[in-house]
């Protein structure tokens, strides 16, 4: 028995988690996981509050931890733990101890980097000078002979050919070992790694070797750590299971609870035929969804591939419970956005479509990346860029970082006037000067942390005072037109010349470009607006009524709340929605599930389980029957055609 | 886990980085005034912190030559962590290979720099941890696992034992496991020994206010006022109320700990102890501190201040004992002038420190072979160890050349008081042994301090071993074989060539680094002193020695006859060395009485006493001073 086991949870405890959320309570199905403090693993289906549940367990486990060395770790693939914890109790002294050491809460990269990867580079002659996946590999790249590049370009692979696929360095490359350009690709990324140029996945393959090599941590690890929670536990690979798995192997040192929801795993390799790590054992179920009504619990059930079961608890959007349609359209592709925002039009008040009140309408496909397609192509429409070409997909990465100093200014006036703190322009000018001087100059400038202290702990200490004050002149500035953005550039040159010896030259990073986020100058026009934020705005010609739609791809809304959701119908090797009609139907096929149709149901199953009130579909009406038809409306479904 | 190595540049008297290893348990650093102790000890406080909670400011003074411009930078190396530790440092651990296995550790890297723009300048200091410094910065509470115990040196142990606010007594006893353990609240019929340190605080607060005389005088100011003093109806009462009565447990504990002193009683007498008393108390008390679970670091500072010689022995004894416990980590590191308590530790503890530098006498440090050390540690007594204090040092065979040379170097105008020359009498046994103590494994970091062996070359002359062994020896025939013999004489050495190999090989044994071997001319160190010109002065002390008073005028001249009679100057000093050897005059005391002899003879005329005395002597004392 481990000593934290003896910690008791009561209702009492959790009563008072209650008062500290605040408007919130946990029914006796979530207060059993709170309580619970065993090896097991918890199925909560979408809206469940699964993270807020977490959340709640480890305050009280928080307030009563009983070591001040070790901590209780929390892994996930996003921040969302964490922001969930900054949110809800970042004021407080219980969420102030489980930000810091000794626990851990963050993503499992940064958790296998932190305690494994780091400290072992560090002992071991290699420095960290960047660890991401994107810059590293387009560094490698650029570094390669061209006989290195014309082979990757003959072969059709891309930049990641330079990325190791394991440690000590291999190479997944179908050439010998003595190929000029595998010998050059080879010694790029081993001067890459002597340079402390890391990916993401690289870092994990260093972890591996370490926790091989060094007996010692996976011990001191599971000592550090006796209680371990996994959050969006489906998503984790094979790989990062095993790796979890080869630290955490001694139950007699450290316990582990997995949360998740088997029915939404998208991001693991659909064709590896992994084994299924999640739930693996005994588990506990959080069947009813906060997030949504009956009516949509119904409708998406029947697709959840792995757990059954989901109920709906959500009751404010009862009124349009029969409102969950599905557009069907010949093949223009073009009536599908406003015929949704007609209907969203319809469907909600002007005050439920507020964007500032947090919810927003989306429409989103598994297909996002691809490029605008001929519509005679029997495969259109691809992917969301066929449905409106305006579409960016870089944008809704959450990675993406802006290309040109402006838009760094600008997001930074803008946070800055949103929350009344000057630094948060400052930290963004400076964001954009570090990701300027990363990429073009030899400065060794941490990309890790806040950029303005990574700036000035490059300078002189005798400098840093009048550079603080040369930064701060920049903030009156504005920058509206052309002419004051080329003055402030002029002061710019000075700054990067005076504090980084850097000349003043032609790039790119600091030419002007229009305001595309600015809605507000054009926004008299009516009709369709595109921004580079990727919505679509749509005013109706006859109430004057506007809604924004924010289109995006399923994989980037996982874990995300929508007022309403449309799934855009989208090709990969066949039809996405059309492939899973009989499993939407609730008459699934008996034979085993293939594993790209598998990859289908869950994507769709996340995709419909973000809205709080409305879900749609939009489909080519020749890719489905009139019998499906009818089964989906039998279901619940309206039928419309464009 | 124990502190293995200190890195320190640019601080105080350290300026270019040194290297300082340190064993597991106890560790004693001896060195002369300001050759770098404290620095040491100071560098490892400011870093691991301390558990009395003190803060240190850096001062101009703490740069090495007081450059403000420098960085200030040490490195602490920790090995042999603990799984707790290692988990509770993990993400800042370091790995090295050790016997072809990954093994933890842990670097914290301290720096410090002036922020010179402003006026007065102040101190900036960052700490990171791994090798290069590119680690994660310790949080506070993996930052506590370090704090060392700081005993300092002059210290006031005796308040450090009185009650007051914060005392120390308070701090360590709060430090004991289950002080708060019993039962907090009185109640009627309950088993006072059953109290918790709060429970009885309660209880008194109880009695006190519950006292008749106390309880009286309430009620006769509760009546003056009300009768005399206030309106009618006003209705006001009164109670004594003992401070702190609401306070919460464990303010009451620490009120109550604060006001407890430590007093030590000496066979039933009362009264403040001595100053040597209490700063041993003191020390018993922080040892108690240290002994709980987990790693610990005491640091003390001249451990032997006022105590007297005895105790020393005895408190130096039980902090090795302490150090190397089991069961418990416990690391302590002392400073210490005391030749006594440097005699009787292990020599393996002993660093010395010089000129900034410092030289561990472990295993594998030093040329000392393990036959060496366990030699030395039977026979380092406390005038041997000397030696480590020493800005050089002159190891002779016996007694006589130990009474013999210092006189002669003072009136040469080398004393050796005055240079700090330790002279050191190994009594025939081991002179090499320590020698060997200076001489180090590592030949680009010698210890500069110069030993000289002096020694005799042990041939007599041809003449002497029937003058000194046995008459029949005059025939060199009747001579036993050379190797069944013990003594040697010159023409066993036929050739200039052998002459030398002799002598060689009677220096090579020692010789090496600041290490030099000084040879006798010709046999011992009385045959020498004859030889080279001090016979008249050597018969007037052999006189002295061996005669009653009205027999010594005969005597005196009865042996410079004798001794005249002798043909040769060999034959000459060899009759005067048998008085040793047949007649067993103690050499000791006839050295005595010849440097006293001298001194009074060649006060004033230094120049013809260096003509007579035997050159390896004087080079010896040259080569020292």
């Amino acid at each position: 028995m481990l000593p934290f086991e003896e910690i008791e949870i009561t209702d009492d405890d959790i009563d008072k988690v209650e008062q500290l959320f605040g408007n919130l309570s946990f029914d006796e199905e979530r207060r059993q996981i709170i309580k619970n403090i065993k090896n097991i693993d918890i199925q909560a289906f979408p809206g469940s509050g699964k993270t807020t549940t977490l959340v709640a367990k480890l305050a009280i486990l928080a307030r009563k931890w009983p070591y001040s060395n070790k901590g209780i770790c929390v892994l996930s693939h996003t921040n969302a733990a964490r922001t969930e914890i900054e949110n809800r109790l970042g004021n407080t002294d219980v969420g102030r101890r489980l930000l810091s050491y000794p626990h851990f809460i963050g993503t499992l990269h940064s958790f296998f980097d932190t305690f494994v990867a780091k400290p072992w580079l560090r002992s071991n002659g290699y420095p960290i000078t960047v660890i991401d996946t994107e810059y590293v590999l387009s560094k490698r790249y650029n570094r390669l002979n061209y006989i290195a590049k014309a082979y990757i370009k003959n072969k059709g692979l891309s930049e990641s050919a330079c990325e190791a696929v394991s440690f000590p360095i291999a190479l997944n490359l179908k050439c010998k070992e003595t190929a000029p350009s595998y010998i050059n690709i080879m010694n790029c990324v081993k001067k890459s790694f002597q340079e402390g140029f890391f990916t993401f996945d690289e870092i994990l393959y260093v972890a591996k070797y370490a926790i091989n090599h060094s007996s010692y941590i996976s011990n001191a690890l599971q000592i550090r750590f006796p209680l371990l929670f996994i959050d969006e536990a489906q998503d984790t690979s094979d790989y990062q299971w095993n790796l979890i798995e080869s630290c955490f192997n001694n139950p007699t040192l450290s316990l582990r609870q997995a949360f998740g929801d088997a029915n939404q795993a998208i991001f693991q390799n659909y064709n590896s035929k992994s084994s299924n790590h999640f739930p693996e054992r005994e588990y506990l179920t959080i069947s009813s969804s906060l997030r949504f009504g009956e009516s949509i619990a119904h409708l998406i059930d029947p697709i959840g591939i792995e757990i059954h079961g989901l109920t709906g608890h959500y009751s404010k959007y009862g009124n349009i419970s029969n409102k969950h349609t599905i557009f069907l359209f010949g093949t223009d592709t073009s009536k599908v956005l406003p015929a949704y925002a007609e209907h969203l039009l319809c469907c909600f008040s002007d005050e439920d479509l507020d964007d500032s009140k947090g919810m927003q309408c989306y429409a989103v496909g598994m297909v996002h990346t691809s490029e605008e397609s001929d519509p005679t192509n029997e495969k259109y429409p691809i992917g969301v860029r066929d449905y409106w070409s305006d579409y960016n997909h870089n944008r809704s990465k959450s990675s993406y970082k802006p290309q040109t100093l402006i838009e760094y200014v600008r997001i930074g006036m803008r946070a800055a006037k949103k929350s009344g703190n000057t630094f948060e322009l400052v930290e963004s000018i400076s964001d954009g000067l570090r990701w300027f001087m990363i990429h073009n100059t030899d400065n060794k400038l941490s990309l890790s942390g806040k950029a303005f202290n990574s700036l000035c702990k490059n300078l002189p200490s005798d400098k840093t005072v009048d550079f603080r004050l040369d930064l701060l002149k920049l903030q009156n500035l504005s920058i509206l037109n052309k002419a004051e953005w080329y003055m402030f550039i002029d002061k710019m040159w000075i700054i990067l010349e005076k504090y980084f010896a850097i000349r003043k030259s032609e790039n790119q990073f600091f030419d002007w470009t229009d305001d595309a986020d600015d809605t507000s100058a054009n926004n008299d026009e009516g009709g369709e607006v595109s921004t580079s934020q990727n919505v679509f705005t749509y005013t109706s010609p006859t109430s004057g009524r506007s809604v924004h739609i924010h289109l995006s791809s399923i994989h980037s809304e996982k874990g995300k709340t929508h007022l309403a959701t449309l799934v855009l119908d989208t090709f990969w090797h066949d039809r996405n929605i059309p492939s899973i009609i009989p499993w939407l139907c609730n008459t699934p096929p008996k034979k085993k599930i293939q594993l790209r149709n598998a990859m289908r149901l869950k994507c769709q199953y996340v995709a419909l389980s973000r809205a709080r009130g409305l879900i749609c579909m939009a489909l080519r009406k020749d890719t489905i029957t009139p019998e499906e038809q009818s089964a989906l409306s039998t279901l619940g479904w309206n039928i419309v055609e464009l | 886990m124990y502190l293995q190595e200190v890195q320190i540049e640019n601080f105080r008297c350290f300026g270019t980085l040194q290297t300082i290893n340190l064993s597991k348990g106890l560790n004693v650093f001896v060195g002369q005034n300001d050759s770098g102790k404290t620095a040491i000890i100071d560098a490892i406080r400011i870093v691991m912190g301390t558990t009395d909670q003190s803060w240190y400011r850096i001062e101009p003074s703490d740069f090495y030559n007081e450059n403000k411009d420098l960085e200030i930078r040490i490195r602490l190396k920790f090995s042999d962590l603990s799984e707790n530790e290692q988990a509770a440092f993990l993400e800042c651990l370091s790995s090295e290979i050790i016997d072809g296995k990954d093994t933890a550790c842990l670097y914290i890297k301290w720096s410090c720099k002036y922020l010179l723009n402003f006026t007065p300048p102040r101190p900036s200091v960052s700490i990171s941890t791994s090798v290069s410094g590119d680690g994660p910065s310790l949080s506070p509470e993996a930052r506590e696992l370090l704090r060392v115990t700081y005993l300092r040196p002059l210290r006031d142990s005796y308040s450090n034992m009185q009650a007051g606010r914060n005392s120390r007594l308070s701090q360590i006893i709060q430090g004991i496991p289950g002080i708060k353990d019993g039962i907090s609240e009185y109640s009627d019929g309950i088993d006072l020994s059953t109290l918790s340190i709060a429970g009885i605080a309660n209880l008194s607060n109880k009695l006190l206010a519950n006292h008749p005389k106390l309880k009286k005088a309430n009620e006769d100011i509760g009546t003056i006022m009300n009768s005399k003093m206030l309106l009618k109806g006003d209705g006001i009462d009164t109670r004594f109320e003992v401070t702190g009565t609401n306070a919460s447990d464990d303010k009451m504990l620490i009120s109550l700990l604060e006001k407890l002193d430590l007093d030590a009683h000496s066979n039933g007498s009362t009264g403040k102890i001595g100053l040597g008393t209490s700063n041993i108390l003191s020390m018993a008390c922080e040892l108690l501190l240290n002994r709980n679970i987990g790693s610990s670091f005491l640091l003390i500072e001249e451990p032997e201040a006022h105590v007297h010689a005895q105790r020393q022995l005895r408190l130096i004894q039980s902090l090795q004992s302490e150090a190397e416990a089991t069961g418990r980590n416990q690391q302590i590191i002392i400073t210490t002038h005391s030749p006594l308590m440097a005699s009787v530790v292990n020599l393996e503890s002993v660093t010395i420190i010089k000129d900034a530098k410092a030289y561990s006498l472990r295993k594998g440090q030093t040329k000392l072979d393990n036959d060496d050390y366990i030699f030395l540690e039977r026979y380092l007594d406390a005038t041997k160890a000397n030696l480590f204090f020493a800005k050089a040092v002159m190891i002779v065979e016996g007694p006589s050349e130990e009474l013999f040379i210092p006189v002669v170097a003072k009136l040469l105008h080398k004393d050796f008081t005055e240079y700090g020359v330790s002279i050191v009498n190994v009594r025939g046994v081991g002179m090499r042994r320590f020698a060997r103590i200076f001489q180090r494994v590592d030949e680009s970091n010698t210890l500069e301090v110069k030993v000289a062996c002096v020694t005799d070359r042990d041939v007599m002359p041809d003449c002497a071993p029937a003058l000194c062994i046995k008459q029949d020896y005059s025939d060199k025939t009747k001579w036993p074989n050379v190797e069944d013999r013990n003594w040697r004489a010159e023409s066993d050495f036929p050739t200039s060539c052998e002459k030398d190999a002799h002598i060689k090989e009677k220096c090579d044994k020692a010789d090496g680094q600041y290490v030099k071997t000084f040879v006798s001319d010709h046999w011992t160190f009385e045959y020498d002193l004859a030889y080279s010109g001090l016979a008249d002065e050597l018969i007037e002390a052999i006189v002295t020695v061996a005669y009653v008073e009205k027999n010594k005028d005969a005597k005196l001249a009865e042996i410079k006859r004798k001794y005249m009679e002798h043909p040769t100057l060999e034959s000459k000093a060899a009759y005067l060395y048998s008085f040793f050897t047949t007649r067993g005059i103690s050499k000791a005391e006839v050295a005595q009485h010849l440097a006293f002899i001298i001194e009074k003879k060649y006060e004033h005329d230094i120049e013809s006493l260096a003509t007579k005395l035997p050159n390896y002597i004087k080079d010896a004392i040259n080569y020292l001073i």
